[in-house]
Order: structure tokens, then sequence, then C-alpha cells
């Protein structure tokens, strides 16, 4: 979908209804909001709605790098340590390796 | 036109050359590169309740610059120069050793070893290691034996039963171990490109190996089970990680025993037993000569001598007798651990329990290797009680009044069993007056035990087979007095031929007479050779393994009747509770129509209990736990390795070339105007 053919308040309505469906622990929506109303939130000349979808890519950002920080964090933990948690590294596994403890 | 059709013709001409220069036979380029070797056995994961032992090779494959290891002094030149690690070494049997190979595992440069069994051309024997030779712990199955933690484990400590033993069965290595038949490997391989000459490296190319012998299973049998399970669930393709060793125990009830003879007598039934397994690093390579054969070849002529007179047995007040073969006792008694846990089991409700054992009598290595002497081994803990030392010294006085030609001696009560079947049987139930016999007092006679070498090379003797016949004999006889109370008639005799082609069919080749008739003919084996002892593994129910199916059909010759009845009707016959039926003999060549045997031989389930058992404890030791690990290939390919920095040249090369094939394209697109005037049929399209 192209959004810049979109009025201004549509975009405010999409943008905030990616907003608020990140909520729903869907960190995807925030990053494709920060990314894809980044250009009418900071570069685009002032229009009425802009204040409030700035607000929004703001806060998606904020929430997706928030997100991306946990992702990251737990696979190190799960990595460094499937092995010595033994039975529960295994039932959190989806493919167990072979060979390998 | 005629010039684009010749131009046409020489292209199609000029490929058809080059492709017939090629061969025809259109080799695929990796096998101009690598050339297979299919004569090896390799080692392999096995896992018990707590550690994973044996070999694996990484999931592509361990590669290494092939060098051969003659003497000793050579491994200082591998280990201090040796310039081109990872290594595969090459070794002779005799440098296959407990030291050599933890040098070579701590040492970081080797990517794998292969043990190479050359042929000596002048004596054509197999340079077997210096005997004696053992890859098994020192106090063999100690963990699950009748004394692992009373005042009677400490005797093993201070005089092993196999003092050879090097405990390199039970090492973990992370390196593929190959043991090949094969001398090409040296000559043509290692001594035409890698001998370092006068302790100078060779230069490249080199000849290389690739070991690939990747292992599933990890850790230790709980995990690989539990990981099977879990994988059973979520993977698209799942499969287990490892399975449990087992395989079948055979058994004979001399006489017919069904539930509907009413109770069974308690302390009423003879029992004697062999093991019918052995052990070794090699898949494939466990002969078990003396480790198995030879008791178990006594039995089988036992089984014989039995059925001549078993009209006699009810004679006295024993109802039967029981014959029994175990399997996978070389893993920590499991055949013998679980008909034991069967038989003192209350809700399998078994038709014959441990109470119903008047006695034991086992029979070990019995090949006469130092001497013709037998030893009549028993259990000191049973025998603290009176009752039951009464009756383990009648059992041996009735041994020793009816040894023959034999010398016996029995071994001092206050001594344990050395490792034996009867360990598992005396862990259940202490009532039960027990013999164990054997061809040696204190350390094992058997040079290699449980190991690869363990062959008919090594006990072969011309007084074999009538020794064997003579410890048959004895024991028979000495059966006959304990059911009938009467001396054994002289008119039964030992079937000495069974006994010699018995062990040639198990020693010698398995391709032989004997088998062949018992399979009618169908043995399907590709070539001659022998048969591996190794219990393997059980997928599912009633999976015979080669050996296994054999021995059942041999005994059940031995111990059926012949019917008068043809083929269709034999195989169709119910084979019901008491009776099996077995059509054998049936030869196309020899036109032999054969014969119906109705038989009570039967099998039971040669797997431990710990993997019936819920919540089974792994670690305490009280039945096997051994699981073999599940893997995909074993293969082994040489080739010519190139330096790296050969290698990395032609790499770039190739990178310079791609690049500047990048330019010339962009500079040709770029100028295509001036380089291809635009023809005048073009413009007219």
């Amino acid at each position: 979908m192209d959004i810049e053919r979109l009025k201004n308040d549509s975009k405010l309505v999409l943008c905030r209804k990616y907003y608020y469906g990140g909520f729903a622990f869907l960190p995807f929506l925030w990053t494709i909001n920060a990314f894809w109303f980044s250009r009418d939130a900071f570069y685009k000349p002032h229009f009425e709605e802009q204040h409030q979808i700035r607000q929004y890519v703001i806060r998606s950002g904020i929430g997706a790098l928030v997100w991306l920080v946990i992702f990251i964090s737990w696979t190190c933990v799960f990595q460094i340590n499937r092995a010595s948690w033994g039975e529960l590294g295994d039932q959190l596994s989806f493919v167990i390796p072979r060979g390998i403890p | 036109m005629a010039n684009i059709l010749n131009v046409k013709i020489f292209l199609w001409l000029s490929f058809s050359v080059i492709f017939l220069a090629n061969g025809l036979n259109g080799d695929r380029i990796t096998e101009k590169i690598y050339q297979r070797i299919d004569e090896g056995f390799s080692c392999f994961r096995r896992l018990n309740g707590t550690h994973q032992i044996g070999c694996s090779s990484s999931q592509s494959g361990n590669v290494g610059v092939v060098h051969y290891l003659e003497k000793k002094a050579d491994f200082d030149w591998l280990l201090e120069t040796g310039p081109d690690a990872p290594y595969v070494v090459l070794l002779p049997p005799d440098l296959f050793r407990r030291e050599h190979l933890m040098t070579l595992k701590n040492s970081g440069k080797i990517a794998g070893v292969v043990v190479l069994n050359q042929t000596d051309t002048i004596t054509l024997r197999n340079p077997a290691p210096k005997p004696p030779y053992s890859n098994d712990l020192t106090c063999p199955n100690k963990i699950t034996g009748l004394y692992k933690e009373d005042a009677f484990s400490s005797y093993c400590e201070s005089n092993p039963w196999n003092p050879a033993g090097d405990g390199l069965l039970f090492e973990d290595f992370k390196f593929p171990i190959y043991f090949i038949n094969e001398t090409k490997l040296n000559q043509s391989c290692y001594h035409k490109f890698n001998r370092p000459i006068e302790g100078t490296p060779p230069s490249y190319p080199l000849c290389a190996i690739e070991l690939k012998a990747f292992m599933w299973a990890a850790v230790d049998t709980p995990t690989c089970l539990r990981r099977g399970r879990l994988n059973m669930m979520f993977n698209p393709q799942p499969s287990e990680y490892c399975d449990p060793l087992g395989n079948v125990n055979i058994f004979v009830p001399v006489l017919a025993a069904n539930k509907s003879d009413g109770p069974v007598a308690n302390r009423s039934i003879i029992f004697v037993s062999a093991r019918m397994d052995s052990a070794s690093i090699f898949d494939g390579l466990s002969v078990g000569a003396d480790s198995a054969i030879t008791g178990m070849a006594t039995l089988v002529a036992i089984t014989d001598m039995i059925y001549q007179f078993k009209s006699n047995i009810r004679d006295g007040d024993i109802q039967n007798v029981f014959l029994v073969f175990f399997n996978g006792e070389a893993f920590d008694y499991i055949g013998s651990g679980r008909m034991a846990y069967d038989m003192k089991n209350p809700s399998q409700s078994p038709l014959i329990g441990l109470e119903h054992v008047k006695y034991w009598i086992e029979l070990g290595s019995l090949a006469p290797q130092a001497g013709t002497k037998v030893y009549l081994h028993t259990d000191p803990k049973s025998r603290n009680e009176t009752e039951v030392d009464t009756k383990v010294k009648d059992l041996i006085n009735i041994l020793l009044k009816n040894r023959g030609n034999l010398t016996t001696e029995s071994v001092d009560a206050s001594i344990p069993l050395p490792p034996a079947s009867l360990q598992s049987i005396l862990k259940k139930d202490l009532s039960i007056p027990g013999v164990f016999i054997s061809n040696h007092k204190s350390a094992f006679t058997n040079q290699f035990y449980n190991n690869e070498w363990d062959t008919f090379q090594t006990i072969s003797s011309y007084k074999l087979s009538k020794h064997l016949a003579e410890v048959a004999r004895t024991v028979s006889a000495s059966i006959y007095e304990l059911a009938t109370g009467k001396q054994m008639p002289s008119n039964f005799q030992v079937n000495e031929t069974l006994v010699e082609s018995t062990l040639e069919c198990y020693l010698v080749n398995a391709n032989c007479s004997l088998f062949n008739w018992l399979l009618n003919g169908r043995s399907n084996l590709a070539a001659e050779g022998v048969l591996p002892t190794y219990v393997g593994v059980s997928h599912g129910d009633g999976a015979y393994k080669a050996l296994s199916l054999r021995t059942r059909h041999l005994l059940a010759m031995i111990s059926g009747e012949t019917l008068d009845i043809n083929k269709t009707g034999c195989i169709n016959s119910d084979h019901n509770e008491i009776y099996h039926y077995y059509w054998l003999g049936e030869s196309e060549s020899n036109n032999a129509s054969g014969t119906c045997y109705r038989s009570t031989v039967k099998t039971s389930h040669a797997v431990s209990p710990a993997f019936e058992i819920e919540n089974y404890d792994w670690a305490s030791g009280e039945y096997s736990s051994w699981t073999e690990s599940r893997w995909e290939t074993f293969s082994v390919r040489i080739f010519l390795k190139a330096s790296s920095l050969q290698a990395v040249s032609i790499f770039v090369f190739g990178v310079v070339v791609l690049l500047l094939s990048f330019a010339v394209t962009y500079w040709v697109e770029t100028n295509s105007v001036l380089l291809f005037p635009a023809s005048p049929e073009a413009v007219a399209c």
C-alpha cells in the first residue's frame, strides 16, 4: 500500500491502529510503524496530525527497540545455557540438535 | 545461411569430441576426487545412565592428513614436529592401546584414528596385539553386579578378574576411530605421498582421509531418550536419538511346561545357563570366542545330552531342567537382569519364578588356554546361610564326582563370583544354590576378554572341542544324578561332531553347512565370515539378530521332535504357549525336502527393566542402562589434499576472474553501439 496517497487524517488513524496493535505482543507492528511513518513524522512540512503521528512513531520505535533487546538477550541466555539447563533446555527447543549436549 | 549451418555442425561435433574424450562412463567429479574404502568397522557411541562412551565425528566428517605410526618413537615426531595437523593416524593393532590413544586425544592434533589390520604376507596371520589385551574394565560389570556395596566389593580391586582391562571401551572420544582391513591405504596413500624422509615433513599434495561417523545421541541415556520423546511430538521428521541395547534370551524348557499342569513345586527346577554375547569398540567385530562362544557351545552340547535322557528327569523330585542362553551380558547383565526381574515380579505372574529354582549352573569361558583345569566358583554371600551352603556343597560334590577325565577344582568359598549372569540371579534371590564353571581361578585366562581379537585364532587348539565335550559330559552327568539320584549310564554320549560344527559356525564361518541347513539354504550371508555376537539394539518386538535366529533354530533342531507332516502343515501349525514348529533342512541343491520339528524353545525379552520401570533412577546402577546412539552413515574416503597456500591462491584467482568478467561485461555493455553496429536486417524488422 502506498501511504503517500492517503489523506493526513487517515494516516493518523492507520498509525494509531498499528501503535495500539503492537501492545498485543506484536513488536513487528511497532517496527513497521516506526519506519513507515517516520517520513511523515519528521521530514514532511508541518501538518495538523504530524504531532500525534510523531508521538506514535517515537513510542513504537522505543517499544520495538525494547523488544529487540529482550529478544537478543533471551537468545544469548538460551544459547549459552541450553545444554546446562538439561531437561528444560530440551523442552524449550523446537529442533533439538544431534550429537551435542 | 550455409555458413551458419557449418558453424552449428562444427560446434556440435566439437562438443561430442570433448564428451567422448572424457570417457563415456560419465564419472561424477566426486568419484574422480575421492576413493572410497569399504572394508572398515567403525567405533560408535553408547550411553549409560550417567555417561557417553565411544566415538563420533563431526556432522560433515573429520578430515586429516594420513600419518602412519609404526613404532612408539613415531609418536614423538608427530606430536612435536608434525606441521600438517590435523592428522588421522594409522596404527598397527599393537599400538592401539590406552596410553597411546590418550596421548593422541590430549594432543589436540588428531582428527581421527585408523587401526590398520594388515594380514602378514608371510605368516598369513593377522598381527594381534600382544596378549593379554582387553578394552573392558578390570572389574567388568561391577556396577550392576552382586557385590556393588558390600564386604566383597573390594576383592576385585586387589585381585582384578580382568587385569589386562584398560577400560578403553568406556572412554569418550571426540574423533572417529576405524578398524580397517586394507593394505592399499598404507602403500598407495601414506608411503607414496606422506612419509617424512629423515624427519623432514613431506611436501604437498598430501594424502588425506575423511572419516564420517556422526552420532546423534549425546550426554547420557535419560537425555537421549527424553530428546527422542520430545522430538516425536514436535519435529516434522521425528526420529529417536538412541535405542536401548537388547535382543532376546533363548531358553529351552526340557520338558513341556504349561499352566494346566498345576502349580510348579518350589525348588524343583535346575537351570543351566551361558551367555551368548560379547563386545568390542568396533561395530560388527565381536566374535567373543572365549568370552561367550566356548560356554555357549558347551551348553548346546549339554542340551543335546539332556534330551537323550529327558524321560528320566522326573524320576526324583526334579520337575524340569531349563537351559538358558543369555544375551547382552557384556553390558551390565541385560539378559540375566531382565530374566531375574521377570521371574521375581509378581505382576508378571511368571509361570516359573525364582522360588522354583533348585540349582543354578552357569558356564563361563571354557577354552583350555592355560591348562585344561576347570574351576567351580561359588558366591560367599549366599553361602552365609547354612541351608544354601549345604546345597552348594552338594552341587559341587556331584560335579566333582562326575568329573570323569576332567581336572576340576572348587575355588575357595570366601572368594566372590567372577563376572557372571549368576550375580544378577542371586541379586534377586540369595537362597538359590549356584555354581559358575570356568577356565580361570583368579584372573581370566582369556587373553582378549570382550575384545575384537577374541577370535578362533587365539583359542584354537587340537583339544578345544574334546575339552568342551568333556565339560558338557560332566555337567550333564551331574544333572542326571541331581535329578535321578543315580549315576548316568555310559550309553549317553556327548555329540562331539555337534560341538565341532557349532564352533565352526560361530567362530570360523557363519556360511557353514549347519547354519545353511537350519535356515533351509537361505542364510543371506554375502560372504564367508563370522557373525558378530554384540547384542545390538532392539527395534520393537521380536527383532531377531542373525545370530539369535540361528541359535534358536539350532536349539529347535536339538530339542525338537520330528513330526510326520508336510511343509504347509508345519508352518501353519499353531504356535502355542508350549510348542513352536520349525521347518528345517530343506535344500534345493541337495534335493532335501525338509523336516518338521516341534520344539519347546522359547525366547524372552533381553531388554533391561530400567527401560520399563517408571521413574527409574538412572544413576542407581540397579539394572543395565546402556543405549546405542543412532547414526546415519559410516564412510571412509581418501583424497589428495593441496596445501592451504595453493587452495587460497586458486580461490583468489577465481574471485579475480569473476570481477574481471564483471568489468568486461560492463565495458561491452556500455560500448555495444560501437562494437555491434546495427545491421540493416535488424532495422528492417
